[in-house]
């Protein structure tokens, strides 16, 4: 294990420098790639760790990114705050939503349900609502002067590097949840809401807190994109798209692991970028043909993700070695 | 008495089950609660477990009034329940799903601790401890979930038809499981269809016929066929 351990850390530092190398169009590429990582990853400590699925991410990316773009736009207030504005906002809302599930016993896919009809009342509500630009959206005058304080770069890289830090914090996250007692909660929940009940764990608490900070993490990612495209609009960012995107990501690459939805992001995202540079302009709609299909052999291929999948290889194959295989609890 | 439900009427939604049950556990026995299908019990471990509410009556655990304790604030008390129907974790691993029974206990250390002892006592899962639950045979799950429930080091552990779908072989297993714990002095609340089970296991017993106590068994070893009958068939 020690060798796959460092050969995958070897991997990280080598897909996190390479865009550096490879010119602004990728490092274009890797920030979008880092910001879908971090909300993929956010997305399942939600959906994979405690069952808590949604489809309606979209209400809290947008959340995150109206926030910092209007108390910047309005009272200059710096983007960091904003961010935080945003992400304590998205996280009040989910745990309000992950109340409202347990309270009225919505649970399961209408539990994700319930999350698209709050996504797509917000996505209306903004779409017409005058003093948050209504359908035209916001155009975030550039903070100045350019630097970390301000959110802004002259270079992609810049914007690469605060990416890849809010996947970082993503991450850790996950990693914390996933090793405490609070993930044995989750879990317990995801797999038997029953027995998890008996055994004094609350499904509310469970729903609320995973909620409270799957929607907290997006909604800093919402932040990020908005002052990277110095533009929010209703239909980018309330929209289902990305949600769409984070969940076929976080599938993919291992939905319920720690590292599975930045490996499916890893592959997927600039995957999907590369065939649309080589198809698109030639034949319209070959690239998401190619896409789809390389999205549906991954999933044949590795039914419960890559990482999952690859995880389990791995354990099995130390068991049968005689050592302890899979993760030791405890 | 260490628990004491008093004058009891709990149900689901609307619909009553129980009617003025009454019913107290004194440290160290084990008490059976036995009746036909439909009669309430249950219902009635869940009512002492927080799972369902109670409507009228009250419940005292150690001298404290526990009627308005949700699940979780009882099993903090140390009222642990081992859920019907083998409910373990299906998709964790055996040692997984023992640690989210010990979740109560303080610390990582204390987890490891009792995690060390549970394994003693459950040899047969320790050989078992990295595979999925969910994988087990039958009579392994049940095992699993009672352990779950000693995980959490209980004051009282109530166990919900645990011989319910075992196999003969599973059913000796579980039972001399539970009969180990008694020579504990675990004190043990036991809802069993299975007479035979009760009959060796418990001291004292409480027949329920359509949400109401029947009759008292004051000791089981006086427990007559004809009694029993009474008690079933009405």
């Amino acid at each position: 294990m020690k060798k796959a351990e460092f050969w995958a850390a070897g991997l990280v530092v080598a897909a996190c420098l390479a865009p550096f190398a490879a010119g602004r169009y990728w490092l274009d590429v890797a920030f979008m790639a880092a910001v879908y990582a971090g909300v993929a990853s956010a997305w399942n400590v939600a959906a994979g760790f405690s069952g808590t699925f949604s489809f309606g991410h979209g209400l809290f990316f947008g959340i995150g990114a109206y926030t910092s773009a209007m108390l910047f736009s309005a009272l200059g207030i710096s983007p960091w705050i904003g961010l935080a504005a945003g992400a304590a906002l998205a996280g009040a809302a989910g745990a309000a939503i992950g109340w409202l599930g347990t309270r009225y016993r919505v649970g399961g896919l209408s539990f994700a349900v319930l999350t698209l009809a709050f996504a797509e009342v917000a996505l209306l509500f903004v779409s017409t609502f005058d003093p948050l630009g209504a359908s035209r959206g916001i155009s975030i005058a550039p903070p100045q002067p350019p630097g970390l304080l301000s959110m802004q770069f002259e270079s992609a890289a810049g914007f690469f590097l605060v990416a890849l830090g809010f996947l970082a914090l993503c991450q850790a996250v996950a990693w914390a949840i996933d090793a405490a007692p609070l993930g044995y909660r989750y879990r317990a929940v995801r797999e038997n809401e029953t027995a998890a009940q008996a055994m004094g764990v609350s499904p509310a608490l469970v729903r609320m807190s995973a909620m409270a900070a799957t929607g907290a993490l997006t909604a800093a990612g919402g932040s990020i994109y908005g002052f990277y495209l110095l533009f929010v609009e209703p239909r980018t960012f309330f929209g289902p798209d990305v949600t769409i995107k984070v969940i076929l990501f976080a599938l993919v690459g291992g939905i319920g692991t720690v590292w599975g939805p930045v490996v499916g992001t890893a592959l997927l995202y600039p995957a999907g970028e590369w065939l649309r540079a080589v198809f698109g302009g030639r034949v319209p709609g070959l690239d998401i043909l190619v896409y789809g299909s390389l999205v549906i052999g991954c999933c044949l291929a590795f039914p419960t993700g890559i990482v999952g999948g690859v995880g389990r290889r791995l354990a099995a194959r130390a068991g049968r070695g005689g050592g302890a295989g899979g993760r030791t609890a405890g | 008495m260490l628990l004491e439900a008093r004058a009891i009427d709990a149900g689901y939604g609307k619909v009553p089950v129980l009617h003025g049950v009454a019913l107290g556990v004194a440290a160290g026995e084990c008490v059976a609660i036995l009746g036909p299908n439909n009669a309430g019990k249950s219902t009635l471990l869940k009512v002492l477990s927080g799972l369902v509410g109670v409507w009228r009556g009250n419940l005292q655990f150690e001298g404290a009034d526990i009627t308005p304790d949700g699940p979780s604030e009882r099993v903090r008390r140390g009222l642990i329940q081992v859920p019907e129907g083998r409910h373990v974790f299906p998709d964790l691993t055996v040692a997984e799903n023992l640690i989210v029974g010990g979740l109560r206990l303080g610390s990582h250390r204390a987890r490891r601790a009792r995690l060390e002892r549970v394994y003693d006592s459950f040899k047969p899962l320790y050989e078992l401890r990295h595979r999925p639950a969910g994988m087990l045979s039958g009579g392994e799950q049940q095992l699993v979930a009672i352990a779950r429930g000693l995980m959490a080091e209980p004051r009282v552990l109530m166990l919900d038809e645990p011989s319910l779908g075992l196999s003969p072989v599973a059913v000796d297993l579980v039972f001399g499981t539970l009969l180990g714990l008694k020579q504990e002095s675990l004190t043990m609340i036991v809802v069993e269809q299975n007479v035979q089970f009760c009959f060796d296991l418990a001291s004292r017993g409480y027949v329920l016929r359509q949400g109401r106590v029947v009759s008292q068994v004051e000791a089981m070893e006086h427990l007559t066929a004809d009694a029993l009958r009474q008690a079933y068939l009405g």
